[in-house]
């Protein structure tokens, strides 16, 4: 049984002018997968996450996770969005705490000092009583990431949530990500959606590439024992996959202008 | 240090005190609660002077308000060319605040505490149904068509029918009050909740929240900046409300203490009645700027 399945899925857009975002999309994510869905904007990939996430409904088609039905927002599962995951009117400590307090029924002094610890993992512990408008987009990133991970969720799904952040800061961002995975009890399943090929091919042990629609090509990651930045940004395995899905880009740009031969 | 102390309110200053102390006409009270109010604006001016000194405006005001006490002063006692009925001297109309001293105070304690119990229902009631209302689309398609044909009828023009239908004076005027309130506030919040960053709302969803986490922790914190802008309006809006009725139908509170004077052809009371009305919405609307920084500290 899979973490998560979809079967045949379809979403449509029930607007003025209905608008097909999945078709017919089956995926099978397994327990503690690490998965990055990169693809062109507007193929559907925080589609796709905002539907496990159950903010969003399928049109047909099954979504099941541990093989039940979603049917809307669950304690197993945790989202970091790009923007605003934060309320601004809460501190980056009760920001965290209020994300644990929806899942645990700890009393509050409990949950204070395990929002505390979780800042201090993502290196806020001397920010901790901000509010989320005197942090940078960086911090205010790693807050979220530290209320999703307090509150201990089975599944991460995070929608590009390093997409607005300098280059830098991304970094350190992602490479804190890859530590803090690691260090988890359970590894946790994460779905993360982004439009940088680098990122996915540093964070995933799995990368789906979607076209409009649909999933174009699923690939298995794996760097065998590189672990630092360093070692796997250079290694040839790294260089291929990036090489192939560097070329999908293209294609997709190739068809949208309408010709086979586009020099780019 | 001279140098900043030497300006255009500070020479009026100095040319009110001489017209205090030169011989007048029609004046028959006591010029020491007058001088008083002068003294007092003078001291407020000094002190914002020297906070912020670059504040142009804060000479504009003191000088517009001195300029006026001392055409005031000049026109009633020295040139003595006003009606000292229709223009009594300033004298006479502060002096009222220590003969009516009693009469005042009471009847301010009156306004304000009809003015709490009204608008501090409205305020519950106008957000907490407010909230609920937004958030259920079935509800807010019903019930915001009716808001809109009821909100925007002034309280001031039902204020005579509710003196009539209600029990007692003291129930007409809450009733008057909450009625001018709750209706703007159930309307803004209404639109509010619709119009919540759909991110905020995702956000929240995504953790699980039920839905009264939803409307009172997460939607509400975020509407209080909002509220607050409204408030002061609302306080001001309110409070007209209020003397108007008191003017209609009352034997005590503020609204009464003008009407009361005015039909005796008072007007030396009336203006200092007028004046303390004045005063007392200048402080509300103060406090409702002191609350707005202690409140909302995230912006």
């Amino acid at each position: 049984m899979s973490k998560i399945e979809l079967r045949n899925v379809t979403l449509e857009y029930n607007t003025d002018h209905p608008f097909l975002a999945l078709d017919n999309l089956s995926l099978n994510i397994e327990e503690g997968e690490f998965v990055c869905v990169i693809g062109p904007s507007g193929c559907g990939k925080s589609t796709l996450l905002s539907l496990l996430a159950g903010l969003n409904f399928k049109t047909s088609g099954e979504v099941l996770i541990d093989n039940q039905p979603v049917t809307g927002p669950g304690k197993d599962r945790c989202v970091v969005f790009q923007h605003y995951s934060l309320f601004p009117w809460l501190t980056a400590k009760k920001n965290v705490a209020f994300g644990i307090s929806q899942v645990s029924k700890k009393s509050k002094k409990e949950i204070e000092k395990i929002a505390i610890n979780y800042l201090q993992k993502v290196g806020l512990a001397e920010y901790t009583s901000q509010y989320p408008n005197q942090l940078s987009g960086g911090m205010q990133q790693r807050v979220a990431i530290a209320r999703a991970l307090a509150m201990d969720p089975e599944i991460l799904l995070m929608d590009e949530p390093f997409g607005a952040i300098d280059t830098k800061n991304r970094m350190e961002l992602q490479d804190l990500l890859i530590n803090l995975c690691r260090h988890e009890k359970k590894r946790k399943t994460v779905f993360f959606v982004t439009h940088d090929v680098d990122e996915a091919l540093l964070l995933a042990n799995r990368i789906i590439f979607m076209q409009p629609k649909k999933i174009l090509v699923d690939i298995k990651v794996d760097f065998g024992d590189k672990t630092e930045r360093s070692e796997i940004m250079v290694s040839d395995e790294y260089n291929n996959l990036r090489k192939q899905l560097i070329s999908l880009f293209y294609k997709d740009v190739a068809e949208k202008i309408g010709g086979e031969e586009v020099v780019l | 240090m001279i140098k900043k102390l030497f300006n255009i309110p500070n020479l009026l200053f100095i040319l009110l005190l001489l017209l205090i102390f030169l011989p007048s006409k029609n004046q028959n009270a006591s010029p020491i609660p007058f001088l008083v109010v002068i003294l007092l604006s003078e001291a407020g001016f000094i002190y914002a002077l020297f906070r912020d000194s670059n504040k142009k405006s804060t000479v504009d005001i003191v000088t517009i308000i001195f300029t006026l006490f001392a055409l005031w002063e000049v026109c009633s006692t020295k040139l003595a060319i006003a009606n000292p009925i229709l223009l009594p001297p300033p004298e006479n109309v502060f002096y009222v605040f220590v003969s009516q001293g009693k009469m005042m105070w009471d009847g301010l304690l009156n306004s304000m505490e009809l003015m709490v119990i009204g608008f501090s229902l409205a305020l519950i009631a106008g957000v907490g149904l407010g909230l609920v209302i937004g958030w259920y689309p079935r509800l807010r398609n019903t019930i915001f068509p009716i808001v809109k044909v009821l909100s925007p009828i002034p309280s001031l023009v039902y204020t005579p029918y509710l003196i009539g239908i209600m029990p007692s004076f003291r129930a007409a005027s809450i009733l008057v009050i909450f009625l001018g309130v709750f209706w703007p506030n159930l309307m803004t919040m209404i639109v509010f909740v619709g119009s919540v960053d759909r991110k905020i709302i995702d956000s929240a969803k995504s953790l699980n929240v039920k839905t009264s986490t939803m409307l009172y922790r997460i939607i509400f914190p975020y509407a209080i900046p909002n509220l607050i802008d409204g408030l002061s309006l609302g306080v001001t809006f309110s409070f007209m409300t209020l003397t108007v009725a008191e003017m209609i139908g009352s034997t005590v509170g503020l609204g009464y203490f003008v009407k009361k004077f005015a039909d005796y052809g008072n007007y030396t009371n009336v203006l200092a009645g007028i004046i303390l009305i004045g005063i007392v919405v200048t402080i509300l609307n103060v406090l409702i700027n002191i609350l707005k920084r202690r409140a909302v500290k995230w912006q």
